[in-house]
Formats: C-alpha cells, sequence, structure tokens
C-alpha cells in the first residue's frame, strides 16, 4: 500500500538520475576547515580552543550553552589557526574555529572506526553518547537530536519514525546511504528506539526509491515492530507533519509538536550519525551530501568532514560550469541561494546545487490572479495568496494563524504569477513575532 | 397634477423638519463637553498625524497638551515656531527646538562598497535581512531596497546607487523612516548639528577595508583632534556626541576614510547657530571642511 497526506503538496521534476546511480565517494582530506559554532537550531556552542592550539580529529572545540544546544568537534587533526567570524551557509558572520590540517588524521582515544558493537543491554548509555557526539538533525534544519530525544515528562510518545522520504529534487543523499549502510541504518533505528522506549517504528521511503526501501526491508526483516513504509512520491513528503500524517493518520495540531502526536521523526542520516556515536564513539564530524544541478561538471554523492570549503568539493567534482548562475545549500524547494563566498560545509547541508542560467532562470513576477492554486498546494492548509496580499502591504495580524507554514514553497512553485510567496510568507511571520515581541 | 408635487414635499418636508429636530435634541442633550483650546491648540499644529510625538496625531496631542500642561511635550515636525503658538495660546512657554532632520549613516553606495551576488527576492529591506542582507557585503551598511523610501510621506528620502540618501529640506522629522529602517542606521539628529559619522560598521579596520571604500576604520585620529571630547569610541566605531559637538569641523579633514561629514543647514544659518569657536581651531581648515559636502548637496 502507497501511503500519502491528503491535504495539498507538489510534484515537481525530481531531477534525481544526476546522481542516485552514484556511489558515495570520500572526499580527500581537506588541507583546512572552518567549523561554525551555530551548527544546530539552538544557542551556539563556545569555542574552548585558541589559536596554535593543537586539535585531533573527533575532539571537542566547542561546549555547547543550555540545553537546546550542541557540542562542536574537530573534524581532522591539525593545529587551530584562528577563531574569528566567517561567512557562513548559516549566516554571514558566524564565530568559528579554523583549523590547519597536519595531513595525519589522528583521532582522540576512545574511537574505534571499524566497531560495529552495540551493547544493547545498557540502554541508559546511549542517549548521553548520542549528546556528546553533537548530533544534529540531518534533514536540514539541525535541531538537536537530544532535545527531541527527551520528550517533557507528561507528553508520551509512542512512535519511532525514521526519514527517509527525501522529497526534495535532487538530493540523493539519504537515498545512497540507506543503499550503502542499510544495516548500520537499522542500528540507528534501534539505538534510537531504545532511548525513546517505543516499541513502534516506520521507515518512511518514497515509491521513487524501491531499491532503498528493499534494501531497509532486508535490513530491518526480523525486527519486531519496524515497518518500512513506501510513501507517494509528493512533495513535501518528508516534512515532519506531513510524514507523521500519512504513516500513522495523526495529525500535528496548529502549534504543535510531533511528540504531542505521540511521535518523533528523525532523518535517516540521524540514525547513521546515532550508530556511529554509539559503536564508535564518534562525534558527527563528517556527513553525507549530494553536489548536484547542471552547472557542475560531474555531480557527486560525497562524504565530507564537517567545516571542509566548498572550493575542496568543487575541485573533487571536475569544477563548476562557466554558466553557474545560483548557487544553493541544501535543495532547490527550501534551500538557501548563497553568494559565491568559499564557505564550509556544516552538520545541515544535506545538498549544494550549481544551477545553470536555465536551472537559475528569474521569471517575471505577475499579480496575483486569485486562481487558488496555491490555496490548493498548500500542505498546511493556509491560504498563501491571501497571506502574501496582507505581508506586501504591511499588514501583520493575519500572520497569527499563518505561523504553521513550514515555508516548503509549494505554493510558489505552483503560482502561475511566479509571486514569490515563500519570501513574502517569511517576512509577515517574522514581522509577527516581532511586533508581538514588542507588544 | 400639482398634488404630485406638493404632495412627497410636503411629506419630505415634514420629516426633514421633524429630523431636524430630533437631531438638534440629541446633540443639545448628549453634547460631550470639549475645551475649546483643544481645537485651537489641534488647528496650530502641523496636523499631518504623522506620530512623531509618540500620540495618536494631532488631536490625541492637542488633548494631552492642553490636559497636561506639560511643557516638555513638543511636535518635532512643527519645530519652533508651532511650540511658540501653541505656548502662547496655553500661556505658557513650550520648549521649543528646530526640527531634527533623518540622518542616514552609510556612504556605502556602488562604486565605493563592495557588492556581491544577485539578489532576486523581496524588493524589501526587512525581507532582505532575513536572507543575509540582499548584495551588499558589509552586514551593518544600508541594503538599498528602499524600505525607508516607502515608508517616509513627503518624498524626503531617495535611493541613490544603492544607498539611502535624505533630502533635509524635504524631511519633516517624523522618523518613520527610522522605524521603517531593519539595520538601524537612520537616525534623527538636531538640525543644526552638523557632523556626524556616516558609518555603523562595528569590524575592525582590515575587515572594513575590504569591503568599504567609506568605511569607519577605527584609527581614532578624529577623536584625537577634537577639542571638546564629542566623539566617544566603540568597538571599532566613533560616533558623535551631539550634546558636546560645535559642529566646527576639526575632525572632518582629519578622516583618512572620509566618513566624516556635514549635513543639514549650510552657509549663513550654520554660522549663526555656531559662531566659531574661541579655542584655536584654524579657521582654514573648517572651511575648507565645508566646502566637500556643499559639492556633494
Amino acid at each position: 500500500m502507497v501511503r500519502t497526506f491528503k491535504r495539498g503538496g507538489v510534484h515537481p521534476p525530481e531531477h534525481k538520475q544526476l546522481t542516485e546511480r552514484k556511489p558515495i565517494e570520500t572526499l580527500p582530506l581537506p588541507k583546512r576547515v572552518v567549523i561554525p559554532m551555530a551548527q544546530c537550531l539552538g544557542a551556539p556552542a563556545e569555542p574552548t580552543v585558541k589559536p596554535k592550539d593543537a586539535v585531533k580529529a573527533g575532539q571537542r572545540i566547542g561546549e555547547p550553552k543550555g540545553f537546546v544546544s550542541t557540542p562542536v568537534h574537530a573534524s581532522i587533526s591539525g593545529t587551530v589557526k584562528k577563531v574569528d567570524l566567517y561567512p557562513t551557509a548559516v549566516g554571514a558572520r558566524i564565530l568559528s574555529v579554523e583549523i590547519e590540517s597536519d595531513g595525519k588524521d589522528e583521532w582522540v582515544e576512545g574511537i574505534d572506526l571499524e566497531s560495529r558493537e552495540v551493547d544493547f543491554t545498557r540502554p541508559d548509555d546511549f542517549l548521553p553518547a548520542l549528546t556528546d557526539a553533537g548530533l544534529v538533525g540531518m534533514g536540514g534544519a539541525a535541531f538537536p537530536t537530544h532535545v527531541k530525544l527527551k520528550p517533557p515528562k507528561d507528553v508520551k510518545v509512542d512512535t519511532l519514525i525514521l526519514n527517509g522520504a527525501e522529497c526534495e529534487p535532487y538530493l540523493t543523499a539519504d537515498h545512497r546511504l540507506m543503499l550503502e549502510r542499510a544495516p548500520e541504518i537499522a542500528l540507528g533505528l534501534q539505538i534510537l528506539m531504545a532511548v525513546l522506549k517505543v516499541d513502534r517504528a516506520y521507515v518512511g521511503i518514497e515509491d521513487n526509491k524501491p531499491d532503498a526501501a528493499a534494501t531497509m526491508r532486508q535490513a530491518l526483516a526480523g525486527t519486531l515492530g519496524v515497518e518500512v513504509a513506501v510513501c507517494r512520491t509528493r512533495y513535501p513528503q518528508g516534512a515532519e507533519k506531513q510524514l507523521i500524517k500519512s504513516l500513522t493518520g495523526r495529525e500535528v495540531p496548529p502549534g504543535k509538536l510531533p511528540m504531542h502526536v505521540g511521535c518523533v521523526v528523525q532523518n535517516v542520516g540521524t540514525a547513521f550519525a546515532a550508530f556511529e556515536a554509539v559503536a564508535r564513539h564518534k562525534p558527527l564530524v563528517e556527513r553525507v551530501l549530494t553536489v548536484s544541478g547542471r552547472a557542475i561538471r560531474e555531480p557527486k554523492n560525497l562524504r565530507v568532514r564537517i567545516g571542509t570549503p566548498l572550493s575542496d568539493l568543487v575541485a573533487f567534482c571536475g569544477g563548476a560550469a562557466d554558466d553557474l548562475r545560483k548557487l544553493i545549500f541544501g535543495g532547490p524547494m527550501m534551500g538557501k541561494a548563497l553568494r559565491f563566498e568559499d564557505v564550509p560545509i556544516v552538520k545541515s547541508t544535506s545538498g549544494i546545487l550549481f544551477f545553470d542560467r536555465e536551472e537559475a532562470a528569474a521569471v517575471r513576477e505577475f499579480p496575483c490572479i486569485r486562481c487558488g492554486r496555491c490555496v490548493a498546494a498548500c500542505p498546511q492548509g493556509l491560504v498563501p495568496c491571501d497571506l502574501g496580499d496582507q505581508a506586501e502591504h504591511g499588514q501583520y495580524a493575519g500572520f497569527a494563524d499563518a505561523l504553521d507554514c513550514v515555508e516548503c514553497g509549494s505554493c510558489q512553485f505552483t503560482c502561475p504569477a511566479h509571486r514569490r510567496l515563500v519570501h513574502l510568507l517569511r517576512l509577515g511571520k517574522s514581522e509577527f513575532r516581532r511586533l508581538q515581541k514588542k507588544g | 397634477m400639482l398634488e404630485a408635487v406638493l404632495i412627497p414635499a410636503a411629506v419630505l418636508g415634514g420629516l426633514g423638519g421633524l429630523l431636524a429636530v430630533v437631531l438638534l435634541v440629541a446633540a443639545r442633550k448628549f453634547a460631550v463637553y470639549e475645551d475649546p483650546l483643544v481645537a485651537a491648540v489641534e488647528a496650530a499644529l502641523p496636523n499631518a498625524n504623522c506620530g512623531a510625538c509618540g500620540f495618536a496625531g494631532c488631536h490625541d496631542f492637542a488633548t494631552k497638551i492642553v490636559a497636561t500642561r506639560d511643557e516638555k511635550m513638543f511636535c518635532p515636525p512643527g519645530g519652533k515656531d508651532t511650540a511658540a503658538k501653541v505656548g502662547s495660546l496655553l500661556g505658557m512657554a513650550v520648549e521649543g527646538r528646530d526640527p531634527p532632520v533623518a540622518v542616514v549613516m552609510c556612504r556605502g553606495s556602488r562604486g565605493v562598497a563592495n557588492f556581491a551576488g544577485e539578489y532576486q527576492g523581496l524588493s524589501d529591506c526587512r525581507a532582505a535581512t532575513l536572507v543575509d542582507g540582499a548584495t551588499k557585503v558589509c552586514p551593518y551598511g544600508c541594503v538599498g531596497l528602499g524600505s525607508c523610501v516607502k515608508a517616509c510621506s513627503y518624498d524626503a528620502i531617495v535611493i541613490r546607487d544603492g544607498v539611502a540618501v535624505v533630502l533635509p529640506e524635504r524631511c519633516i522629522g517624523d522618523g518613520a523612516c527610522v522605524q521603517a529602517c531593519p539595520r538601524g542606521i537612520i537616525r534623527m539628529a538636531p538640525r543644526d548639528v552638523r557632523v556626524y559619522v556616516a558609518c555603523v560598521s562595528h569590524d575592525a579596520g582590515a575587515a572594513v577595508r575590504k569591503y568599504c571604500k567609506v568605511g569607519c576604520i577605527g584609527c581614532k585620529r578624529c577623536v584625537k583632534a577634537c577639542a571638546f571630547d564629542a566623539i566617544q569610541f566603540d568597538r571599532n566605531l566613533a560616533r558623535v556626541d551631539h550634546d558636546k559637538c560645535t559642529a566646527c569641523g576639526a575632525c572632518v579633514g582629519t578622516c583618512p576614510q572620509k566618513v566624516i561629514e556635514e549635513v543639514g543647514l549650510v552657509g549663513e544659518a550654520h554660522a549663526k547657530a555656531h559662531p566659531p569657536p574661541k579655542e584655536k581651531k584654524p579657521a582654514a581648515e573648517s572651511t575648507a571642511a565645508a566646502a566637500p559636502p556643499a559639492a556633494g548637496a
């Protein structure tokens, strides 16, 4: 049975054929890395190293500040060169640590890169291990994983959902990871289930990846309570609330979180990182991402150390084409377009897209023709055209009900007048919050 | 035939008269007394309802000032004249100043500040700052998409070469642009004090030089040049304290980045407001410094 959510959604051209058959390659060790302290959706970490300090790979270089914050680790061994503000994909000026490699790639003691042992008799050790490893959601939002795994006492969680939907066009990193590392992801899933003390889990995979679904089924055969569920290829299938609706039929009420309907959603990449954190004591210092788009000569799936400069990836992928027009961190629907700067890869970078003139064509915007396609496309049941109008005219009161907007971009994708609805809604939401704070 | 005209006329006329009586009675019976002074004060105000005084329009301001007789209440766009009129109506001295003028603390136009990339988002400064601020590299300076222009009801601010420029003769000082600017680079300044540092970058000098030719690099030369201790220095940025500044212009010539500028009134008006200081500030420098902004304006 193919499952899906009922309301809204679109089906943009997938463009996954560029990379979906290419095995994950490991990028050669970078000569230098720039590791931002703000890599999670929470308080930035506080740097604990200073220039000229020698660090090893996996060493903690940033202490978390508060509960909703994660530690940051060195991704290579070498010497700290500078602690300064750097341009990054998460912000134009973020406090970061620059490390120059010594080329040896020495790891901190206690990290066993080959281990596959998970001691399921001591599940209480899992959560501290995940917290120390600096795990964040690898799907793109980078919410600290340990916060999701520790719901408040009055909230009862009964289901874990592993998100392998990968509904963003172009991106294939999760797809390849599921094909190549299914046993590890399966162990990671069991670790997360043990932490949450749940006996039911789903792995949601869109039906354009039947091979990944089959591999995951094989890896999870015999694991009680886990179902590999195939979902329709429909954007935003991989959005938390939509995936919960598709798999469990439960609807997250406005202003509430998935845990309020008993669900916790984690990306398959996060499950893999959880496995590495518990079995190998390896912190989150590398990730798999997709480099794609028509303006990069050889699109690839890469395993990259956190903090690797973008230029290293470009060089490894054969260089950028001459008609490169747009650089996007993340997917084309929700990702962020950046200036052409040599920014580092961060924990939340699920893909980097290089668009040529045609892919990045800036279309002319026309006035709204009141066709209502955006209303039909909105998975959250909002009326984007009206909200856009209000934001355009500086009226933000109506955004009290629009804070549920996940900025998935379905409305803008479907708009025949090419209105910049996502930007308008984002402006509206931010202004509403600002004015509310002002009182 | 005549009836067809007379009857409706009589009915409507009678009805009109009756309703007039009802209205008259209602107007007398339910009349709310308002101090005639309020109406007089309101008439003396500019009646632009701009909100610069902090009240909900001119009527609200008039009501409050008549009720409280607070001599500190001030209508910025009205300036000294309005204050004098209101004062004479109320029979007291109302504190009056010239209307303040908006100044944009950035000169990073195309050609002097670095721009990178191509911005395709909404043409709105606040929206642009949500996605790392359009295309100007400087993270402090004018975004240049004209949110202030939209906010101004008097066409007193324009975007020139990617940076906002105030037209002082049109500015009434209501501060609408100050509210509209997401980066807080527009400030209200007294019209008669003319020297200010046209930069808000707190970056270190080396970093500023990389992205802007007219950014404050924090060299402190102006601080040393000032005889009145009127230049404050905070995190790599100089700022003029308008209470102490005498607009002598000594600092203007010393700035290697040409960030310190003079605005507002020029020529005689300025000379009247600020007689030359008695200290031995070289007079030649003062006049030489006054020349460039005049040429620029």
